[in-house]
């Protein structure tokens, strides 16, 4: 018996990272204190109309450019009507029949480590609805309504999805495009980043389960896990009650991190009833194609892309091209590097120091990138006296200790200080000669076929000219007095 | 002394020349000049104290301002003495639809459900025609939230028409009409989704004009059917519903569906010599009981018309024949999704002692909202439900642009169409509340104008045989508003028809 | 269209509002009594129409993202019927996102 085929479609709620909300002038920012980020509109009174905002408009453009997307040229906003609490008017403005964005997709790897796309059927702008929390076992639900208007887009996909792990990385990365892009936090922890799984199995004799909507998951792990789990939980019904789509209704199902299980909520025996019909107050929006455009122009390489050109233009290791362009900013500043005066530095070169002495630096001092006094082309000239020779590498890791707080320039440092590597043979020689002298037992030592003794005669060497002696000479000279 | 005794309430304002029942233009003049002695202050009192006097017997006012009025109007005085200028309705005394947002004032929409709601902030249209120098006297009654044809509908009590008492003064802007017609107001602010300010301006003898959709900022309106709704002027004549919509006009951020249009600004040298009438076949009331009346004031102002210049242009239009059909999907379908708000959770009324959330929204609402309102809003509902949606509503949407489409066409043979307002004159209290269908149609000679988008004004006609107010309605294409008060000046000058103070009778008042 | 007592007990639950079974049973028949008038709407030839009522705007007519004023979080709650500190209350529902508060 073959494992099912695992259909996975995923719908994200994609929170935009505007200043204020979609269809009124509040601002809007996670965390506040309950119930101060409300306008009329955003409250619902009565006589409150809401006017669009052009930036949550313009990051739904870019978003969905990023995701090659087609936009729409005549738009416009629905009214999805339902009673909610955390729902202040009762109904939700949404699109539905005119989507911002239709197609598209989102490039992943699958189980295998081959390329796959992601279909996207649509993303579409909507507003976020206020948060409800409840007395556990009490009475009462209370209603904080500073996130209700908040800009979302929803972003669907076909189920194109296979398995937990390409819910994974297909969620990864999402967040990871629209991080480049700015358009959102993308942070599932904050709740500006929603998804839910719908999740249905199709056996090789094509029984199919019913499709499952699996809600409240908090990280992109648990998405996985209750992927997983629902495979396991699907499989076992079918076999053993043979519960399939035809017998059984879709269902939504809830994500219990404690129990590390999905939860039955409720079925959708009628497709529910929200009685969509176009928002009156709210005029259709045509995009001119010159906005569109002037959008696509302003798009930043993707990460896939960028870390495939790391790989092969740049002749990275893959886990390298991952590291430098996991971050936006990262990448930026690595890129910055590695343009030298006179062409390219050598990217490895650059890509060693960046992920070792920056990002030791980083983590040890727990500062951002932005607050180094160091600049991109600092460390670029440290590198450059490095390939060259001038320094050694002790010299160099001693100097990117200084130049990473102070900012000066690495070239300045060694000027003013002297410290450009000693090569000539003269000095090397004297210095070999007096370090032979100083430490006569080790010589003995080293000629009596101890070969651990000849680092010490070779450490004296170097402390006798400052650190700065070129090893490699300082190894020839020793080789042929001892 | 205000004036003499008489049916209305015991007492009529009118003493000819008090500074009230001048022209508005004449009145804010008045309080503008620094030199003539009337303030706004005293034309405040004065209406307040018409309003004391005249609305018991009325019930057009559902509160009154007086504090608010006299501070604006101490505000007006105070800048005419710092010879700043207070504006075009410097001191005038404005009754204002309790669908309106007045800070500070509770704003209930003759409904039980908006229970202790104050607004904290104005309505666009109402602010601005305080910023023009208005005082705003208080709150008029209507139909519960704005649904009606009589005010019977307002939860709270009927307002009265000043012609009749027995009589109602027409829906759902019946409070801001019958304030008018008794002389309480020169001026009133009114709604209207499918005739609510031009049908009580028809049935209380006065002008009442709906703007082109979008002249008009909505916010801080209740919305009804938010497609449909305008704010619009209610007055005495042309010229004055002319100075407050010039006043509340214009394009404001908070409403997206705002837009800029012509000038409202008369036009001297506008003639009804060479103007094109169009008499529309489907506006013909030969057919309807009751409406030979309205039908005979019209061809009495047509004859006038031919006289002095004008043409009259045949036309049809279909669809006209199917607007109240059209009006009752759209209307109620809109409202039900905005009446949805009115749930108990965050003002207004909600029911004691709900367990769970379910029963505490059904209760809530079914003790908050009046029959007429769960009547449309289940039409509106199911209007949009699954299955019906297709046949219904979206039905009814396509044939409101073929609708609008026969409108437009119409505009090109002919420069405003003529017809009457409504089919009869005032009814009794009482006489249709228990057939909603009859009440609906009451609607039939103007819910055409809010399908299409487009202006039309009423103003008075003559009198029907029993002596009640007759209304003449003038249509015009998008923004022709200024056209439209340009004729309705001239037509009232050519017939010597208009405003008349009532002499009420009936009642027990 | 004829609408009956089931009819309008769906729409009601739908639209949140709990009518007792004297008002069902008055209200099906007006229902009806509209919608046979009104029924003419679904006879009308109108294929093709654009049903939009209003003329598109363009994204330069869109808000700009300025923040405006908020209101006080008093204001809010003066006309709230129940609130608890700062938070709006209503009965406990479920509504799957536990255990937050």
């Amino acid at each position: 018996m073959s494992a099912p085929q695992v259909l996975i479609g995923v719908e994200v709620h994609l929170q935009l990272k505007t200043k204020t909300k979609c269809f009124s002038p509040s601002r809007y920012h996670y965390g506040a204190e309950p119930n101060t980020l409300i306008d009329p509109v955003v409250l619902g009174l009565p006589g409150a109309l809401p006017v669009l905002n052009r930036e949550a408009v313009r990051l739904a453009i870019r978003t969905g450019l990023a995701f090659g997307c087609e936009i729409a040229e005549l738009t416009k906003w629905d009214r999805k009507n339902y009673f909610y609490p955390d729902l202040p008017k009762g109904y939700q403005i949404s699109q539905f029949d005119r989507p911002l964005c239709t197609g598209g997709g989102i490039e992943i790897d699958d189980d295998d480590g081959n390329p796959k796309t992601i279909r996207l059927i649509r993303a579409h702008l909507e507003e976020d609805t206020g948060k409800s929390t409840h007395d556990e076992g009490g009475t009462k639900s209370r209603v904080d309504l500073n996130r209700a208007g908040a800009p979302l887009l929803e972003i669907v996909s076909e189920p194109d999805i296979a398995s937990a792990g390409e819910a994974e990385r297909y969620l990864n990365a999402l967040r990871e495009i629209v991080s480049y892009l700015g358009t959102s936090d993308g942070n599932m922890e904050e709740g500006n980043l929603r998804c839910e799984p719908n999740v249905n199995l199709v056996f090789e004799n094509g029984d199919r389960t019913a499709i499952v909507e699996v809600k409240n998951i908090n990280s992109v792990r648990n998405v996985g896990k209750a992927i997983e789990y629902e495979i396991l939980r699907q499989t076992r019904i079918y076999h053993d009650d043979g519960r399939t789509m035809a017998n059984t209704p879709r269902s939504t199902r809830g994500w219990d991190d404690t129990k590390s299980a999905t939860v039955h909520q409720r079925f959708k025996e009628s497709a529910d009833d929200y009685r969509y019909f176009p928002e009156p107050d709210l005029p259709p929006l045509s995009i001119a194609r010159s906005w569109v455009e002037a959008e696509r122009a302003e798009l930043p390489e993707l990460p896939r892309l960028r870390r495939a050109r790391y790989a092969e233009a740049l002749g990275l290791s893959p886990y390298d091209a991952e590291v430098l362009t996991g971050d936006p900013i990262l990448a930026a500043w690595f890129e910055q590097a590695l343009a030298g005066p006179s062409g390219p530095r050598d990217a490895k070169a650059v890509a060693n120091w960046v992920q070792g002495e920056l990002m030791r630096h980083l983590n040890e001092e727990k500062v951002e990138l932005s607050q180094l006094a160091l600049t991109p082309a600092g460390l670029g000239e440290l590198v450059d006296l490095t390939t060259s020779g001038i320094i050694n590498a002790g010299t160099a890791k001693a100097l990117f200790r200084d130049v990473v707080r102070s900012g000066e320039s690495p070239a300045a440092l060694v000027e003013a200080r002297g410290l450009a590597q000693v090569s000539e043979r003269g000095p090397v020689e004297a210095a070999v000669r007096a370090a032979m002298e100083a430490n006569v037992q080790a010589v003995e030592d080293f000629r009596g076929g101890n070969p651990k003794a000849r680092g010490r005669i070779f450490g004296a060497a170097m402390k006798g000219l400052q650190g700065k002696g070129d090893p490699a000479l300082v190894n020839e000279v020793l080789t042929e007095l001892l | 002394m205000l004036g003499r005794m008489n049916p209305l309430g015991g007492m009529t304002p009118f003493d000819g020349d008090h500074p009230l029942d001048q022209p508005v233009a004449t009145m804010a003049a008045r309080v503008r000049d620094k030199d003539d002695a009337l303030t706004a202050v005293e034309l405040v009192q004065a209406s307040l104290m018409r309003m004391q006097m005249l609305d018991p017997g009325l019930g057009a006012f559902l509160c009154t301002t007086d504090e608010l009025a006299l501070a604006q109007a101490e505000a007006v005085d105070a800048k005419v003495a710092a010879g700043e200028d207070p504006g075009p309705l410097a001191g005038v005394p404005l009754a204002v639809k309790d669908n309106l947002a007045v800070p500070g004032a509770p704003l209930t929409c003759g409904s039980k459900i908006l229970a202790g709601y104050t607004p904290p902030t104005w309505a666009t249209s109402v602010e601005r025609a305080v910023s023009a120098g208005a005082c705003i006297v208080g709150k008029t009654n209507l139909d519960e939230f704005a649904m009606g044809s009589s005010t019977e509908n307002s939860a709270f009590a009927p307002s009265r028409n000043p012609h009749d008492l027995d009589r109602v003064p027409g829906g759902s802007s019946g409070g801001s009409a019958a304030a008018v017609a008794a002389g309480m107001v020169p001026l009133a602010l009114g709604s209207d989704t499918g005739g609510s300010i031009r049908q009580p301006a028809s049935l209380c003898g006065i002008v009442g004009l709906k703007p082109t959709y979008g002249r008009v900022s909505r916010n801080g309106l209740v919305a009804f059917a938010s497609s449909l709704d305008q704010v619009g002027p209610m007055a005495r004549s042309a010229d004055d519903a002319r100075l407050l919509l010039a006043a509340i006009e214009g394009v404001d951020s908070h409403d997206a569906t705002t837009q800029t249009f012509a000038s409202v600004a008369a036009d001297p040298s506008a003639s009804l010599a060479g103007l094109r009438y169009g008499v529309v076949q489907e506006f013909a009331l030969a057919d309807v009981p009751g409406g030979e009346d309205a039908e005979a004031a019209v061809a009495g102002v047509r004859a006038v018309l031919d006289e002095a210049g004008a043409t009259g242009v045949e036309l049809s239009l279909p669809l006209v024949d199917a607007s109240i059909p059209i009006y009752y999907i759209v209307a109620p379908a809109e409202a039900s999704s905005n009446l949805a708000r009115f749930d108990g959770v965050r003002y207004g009324h909600r029911t004691d002692g709900a367990q769970d959330l379910e029963s505490l929204y059904a209760k809530t609402r079914d003790e908050g909202f009046g029959e007429e309102v769960k009547r449309r809003i289940l039409i509106g509902t199911f209007a949009l439900s699954a299955g019906y949606a297709d046949a219904y509503y979206k039905k009814a949407m396509a044939a409101r642009t073929r609708l609008r489409e026969q409108f437009d066409a119409a505009f090109e043979r002919c420069d405003l169409i003529v017809s009457a307002t409504t089919p009869t004159a005032a009814f009794k209290i009482g006489e249709k509340s228990g057939d909603p269908l009859a009440m609906y149609l009451c609607d039939i000679l103007t819910v055409a104008a809010n399908l299409a988008g487009i202006p039309a004004i009423s103003i008075p006609c003559g009198r029907d045989r029993a002596g009640l107010p007759l209304g003449l309605q003038l249509w015009g294409p998008p923004g022709s508003e200024g056209r439209l008060l340009d004729a309705a000046e001239q037509m009232a000058s050519a017939t010597g028809l208009g405003y008349e103070a009532p002499r009420a009778s009936g009642g027990d008042a | 269209m004829d609408i009956d007592e089931t009819l309008v007990r769906h729409v009601a639950k739908l639209a949140r509002l709990e009518l007792t079974d004297e008002e069902v049973a008055g209200i099906a028949p007006q229902l009806s009594r509209i919608f046979a008038h009104v029924d003419q709407v679904c006879r009308l030839e109108v294929e093709g129409a654009d049903p939009a009522t209003q003329a598109p705007v363009p994204m330069e007519g869109l808000r700009d993202d300025e923040p405006g004023e908020l209101l006080e979080p008093r204001a809010i709650l003066r006309n709230a019927p129940a609130h608890d500190g700062a938070f709006l209350v209503v009965p406990r529902f479920f509504d799957g996102a536990e255990g937050e508060a």
